[in-house]
């Protein structure tokens, strides 16, 4: 079992965010996550990755329980094992392609930056400056930088939201791609239902 | 990509700021240097002139300005003294040295010292090219004096500008290696050239202070019709009477000697206590006072604030400033930058790492800023030396001294101050928060 969720809360300044949310994910079993904007998605994966604490319930990663992890620990299984696509991209701006890229390639298995580059449809493009690249272009730097480290598992936060039909098929297909190439589990957020199709494990919030 | 690359490209990307950071850390670290630079200078001359001297003897008046003028040679004398009188205290037991000065005239600017070479001694100067004095009127000068051997020249009356000038033609016969005291810019003869060139007699036995003079007693009468027949008086206030004297002289060719004067004696005792009870012993003689060098410059620096506290207070304030300078430098940079380091936290970076990467960019801008400031200090001071004349003519030169490391570690330490602080709060960001507060 890669995650195991069990009555999962967060409340923010006393509000509810997240209620008694229950579930588990097998390896390479891909997950859409579909709701509504604010229905807690975003806070969802944030919870998963590590980046937020739970206000109550457990959160299990290949059997390690978050709460008893340290902050230190937390760190270093969200570098080791995932790759995190965030709905506003967050590329550094004054950096070129190549660097983003490598900003989260830690580990001595992982991809090749030329190769993914290539993959990607950025070939020769490495060190073209962020800020001067298309919505498009991010997008793909944005993934890159997502698998770069070889994770086990990809989060991405609503990667289709802005995009019309034909660049929506052709980001998931990218990502699903990429998950297969790299034996990674696939976490999608969404509240775009085109892309339910896609998947066959869905949760809806 | 190493954190050093990303700090570089991140230092790069807001480099206007970046550059402000390190040019505010480089001018407060050259204008902290070029102060302690001035100090070090200012308390390495008043060491390396007064060494060795525990007592300054001369005429009643301002110790200080005794002190100032036989010991510094920047004022003027406080008068003379009666030759015979002060042999009662060179002969003291508790004295190990005596140079007597004899001051009065100047050329070109430059003080014509009539002494023994006891006093080129004293200041361990060698002699760089031709000799010491061997006959009245031949002149050793220090290497500041725009002179060269054999060159003639005659003294002016009076240490101010403006003094008669005297008939007798001094020549040089020697110049001073340079030796980084007072002797550099000086002309130093023989006290009898002094003597006879005011209408003094000649000293008849000065085995108390040395021997170099003893071969000129013969010569004594060829001068005794001398036409400057002034006495030499430090005093400004004597030119006058100097004036009327030397036309009263040009008609009264027989023109009577003094008896020998000179202007102070420097003292070097045997022991501490010496210096305390000698003083003490002279004052007590009526026309004799007798100064502590050591106890005067303290009271001097203190009073116009020149001690090393107030060199030290002014460094801090300029320090403190850079150190807010490179915190404001950083804050600023990293406000803007607040997105960027929690996607770095986002994607794995831990906070050690985060705080790690904060602290280098903050001390980049100090290193550098330091590094500047040490070229523009140094240089800074090297110019300035070069164009006000006293400090050229002192020789000042860069010091490496303990003030010097002490601006360069206080510096170092306040940058790292400076940088920790935002390191330590930004290392503490919510991530969540700022990802989604990211646009």
């Amino acid at each position: 079992m890669l995650f195991k969720i069990l009555n999962l809360e967060f409340k923010l300044k006393a509000k509810s965010i997240l209620k008694k949310i229950d579930f588990t994910i097998e390896k390479n079993k891909h997950l859409l996550i579909l709701g509504s904007s604010g229905c807690g998605k975003t806070t969802l994966i944030n919870l998963m990755t590590g980046l937020l604490k739970p206000s109550s319930g457990e959160i299990f990663f290949e059997d390690k329980n978050y709460s008893l992890l340290s902050d230190q620990e937390l760190d270093n299984l969200r570098s080791e094992n995932f790759g995190l696509i965030f709905q506003k991209l967050h590329l550094i701006k004054h950096l070129n392609i190549e660097q983003n890229i490598s900003l989260a390639k830690n580990k001595s298995h992982s991809l090749n930056i030329n190769e993914l580059i290539n993959d990607l449809g950025l070939f020769g493009r490495n060190k073209q400056i962020a800020k001067n690249l298309s919505v498009g272009e991010s997008q793909r730097v944005a993934i890159a930088r997502g698998i770069a480290n070889n994770p086990k598992v990809i989060f991405a936060d609503e990667p289709t939201s802005a995009l019309d039909e034909l660049n929506t098929k052709k980001v998931i297909e990218l990502l699903f791609t990429q998950a297969k190439k790299t034996y990674a589990t696939l976490i999608v957020s969404s509240h775009d239902y085109r892309i339910k199709k896609y998947f066959s494990n869905i949760l809806e919030m | 990509m190493n954190d050093l690359n990303y700090v570089l490209y991140s230092l790069k990307a807001k480099w206007l700021n970046s550059l402000l950071s390190i040019l505010l850390t480089a001018f407060a670290v050259s204008i902290a240097l070029i102060v302690t630079q001035f100090g070090d200078h200012l308390n390495k001359r008043l060491t390396s002139d007064g060494k060795g001297i525990d007592i300054v003897v001369g005429a009643k008046g301002s110790p200080l300005q005794l002190v100032l003028s036989s010991v510094y040679h920047i004022d003027i004398p406080t008068g003379n003294i009666d030759y015979e009188l002060s042999q009662k205290i060179v002969n003291h037991p508790q004295i190990r040295k005596v140079i007597p000065l004899a001051l009065g005239d100047k050329s070109k600017g430059y003080r014509i010292v009539g002494t023994t070479l006891k006093y080129i001694e004293h200041y361990n100067a060698e002699i760089l090219n031709g000799s010491v004095w061997e006959k009245k009127f031949e002149a050793v000068i220090g290497s500041s004096v725009k002179m060269k051997i054999n060159d003639q020249f005659q003294g002016a009356h009076g240490l101010l500008d403006g003094g008669s000038i005297h008939s007798d033609k001094y020549k040089v016969v020697g110049i001073m290696k340079p030796s980084g005291t007072v002797l550099d810019r000086l002309i130093l003869t023989s006290l009898d050239s002094v003597l006879e060139i005011h209408g003094h007699e000649n000293i008849k036995n000065n085995s108390n202070y040395g021997h170099e003079d003893h071969e000129d007693h013969e010569d004594h009468e060829d001068h005794e019709d001398h036409e400057d027949h002034e006495a030499h008086e430090g005093h400004e206030d004597h030119e006058e009477n100097h004036h009327e004297k030397k036309i009263k002289n040009e008609t009264n060719n027989k023109y009577k000697l003094k008896s020998p004067e000179i202007t102070a004696l420097l003292l070097t005792t045997k022991s501490p206590i010496a210096n305390v009870n000698l003083p003490r012993l002279i004052n007590q003689e009526s026309t004799l006072q007798a100064a502590n060098p050591a106890i005067e410059i303290t009271r001097l620096t203190s009073m116009l604030g020149l001690g090393s506290s107030s060199f030290k207070i002014f460094s801090i304030i300029l320090i403190i400033i850079s150190a807010l300078s490179i915190f404001s430098g950083l804050a600023g940079n990293l406000e803007n930058r607040m997105g960027d380091l929690s996607v770095l936290r986002a994607i794995g970076y831990s906070r050690n790492r985060i705080f790690k990467i904060i602290t280098l960019e903050g001390m980049l801008i100090t290193l550098n800023g330091i590094f500047i400031g040490i070229i523009m200090g140094l240089g800074g001071f090297i110019l300035v030396t070069q164009i006000i004349t006293p400090m050229s003519t002192s020789h000042a030169s860069i010091s490496f001294s303990l003030n010097f490391f002490l601006v360069i570690i206080t510096v170092f330490f306040a940058g790292l101050i400076a940088a920790i602080f935002p390191a330590y709060h930004y290392s503490k960001i919510s991530l969540a928060n700022q990802l989604s507060n990211n646009t």
